[in-house]
């Protein structure tokens, strides 16, 4: 038997069906703007940055040779008791040194995220796994559901009230379709899956990922 | 500065959490029959924790990424 009907608004329904519609557009827009973001910055630690800090590495070895050569010139030229200075040259080696160093050091720290970027990939995919699910298929069917039950309501008014539109009170006698749909519909869906479900593709990572345009 | 693109996303999906959620208020005015608390039950109790996760995610990672940049770009190089 089914269950009285209290809907006194079909347009509210409706509402809430443009409502889920665009918020399942916006939420696989969302993830689908992150995913690239996500792309684009593995794509650049794992295959811009290597070589950008090796040939880094390669150019400023040149300038500390190039600098210390410059200084053992500059000390040879000096006489004994001269007051030419090689101060500046010194300088130079230390700023080339340090320059090395620090490339050295970026090179370690980008091999180093190479490795930590894939766990902060695998927590992120965790944590967006049940929304991706419910924006790409829960989301979906409740708004079939709702187009259904937007469908026997109208009809059921058509039918029994043509002069009355968007109304059906719980005085009314029950759409049959209503209740009949809905507990079907519903019943039917699907659970929510369990959080560590796997949703496809979400387990790339971002080394096997190709740059976004 | 967290990266600027994801927390957008973020943004994103807050935004229109917030639209769904402020559309069932009215809904559920004008619709209380027990097949409203069912579809509400099914469809949209789990929306809140899931936002709320994926937002959180989304906020970790815009850190995480902008640490990647910060560590491995050249102090020349604009981010």
């Amino acid at each position: 038997m089914s269950s009285p009907v209290a809907v006194r608004s079909i347009d509210s329904l409706k509402d809430l069906r443009v409502s889920l519609a665009l918020f399942g557009e916006e939420a696989l827009g969302a993830l689908g703007a992150v995913g690239a973001e996500l792309r684009r910055t593995a794509y650049w630690l794992q295959q811009d940055r290597p070589a950008f800090w090796q040939e880094q590495i390669k150019r400023r070895r040149e300038e500390v040779s190039s600098a210390k050569a410059e200084l053992f010139r500059r000390q040879l030229a000096k006489a004994p008791g001269s007051s030419l200075s090689d101060t500046d040259q010194v300088e130079k080696v230390r700023r080339a040194e340090a320059n090395l160093q620090e490339a050295e050091r970026r090179l370690i720290l980008t091999r180093k995220w190479q490795v930590q970027l894939n766990q902060a990939v695998l927590e992120y995919h965790g944590s967006v796994r049940r929304i991706k699910t419910l924006a790409a298929s829960d989301v979906p069917s409740a708004v079939n559901l709702l187009n259904r039950l937007v469908d026997a309501l109208e009809a059921y008014l058509q039918e029994t009230a043509p002069s009355t539109t968007n109304v059906v009170s719980s005085t009314a006698p029950a759409p049959p379709a209503f209740a009949t749909i809905a507990t079907k519909m519903i019943e039917e869906a699907p659970p929510p899956p369990p959080d560590d479900a796997t949703v496809e593709g979400e387990e790339d990572l971002p080394g096997d990922l190709p740059p976004e345009e | 500065m967290p990266n600027a693109r994801v927390l957008a996303g973020a943004g994103r999906l807050k935004q229109a959490a917030r639209s769904v959620r402020d559309q069932w208020l009215m809904t559920e005015e004008t619709w209380t029959d027990s097949v409203r608390k069912r579809f509400e039950d099914r469809f949209l109790s789990p929306l809140e924790p899931a936002v709320d996760a994926a937002v959180h995610g989304m906020q970790a990672l815009a850190d995480v990424l902008e640490q990647v940049r910060r560590d491995c770009s050249d102090r020349s190089e604009s981010l």
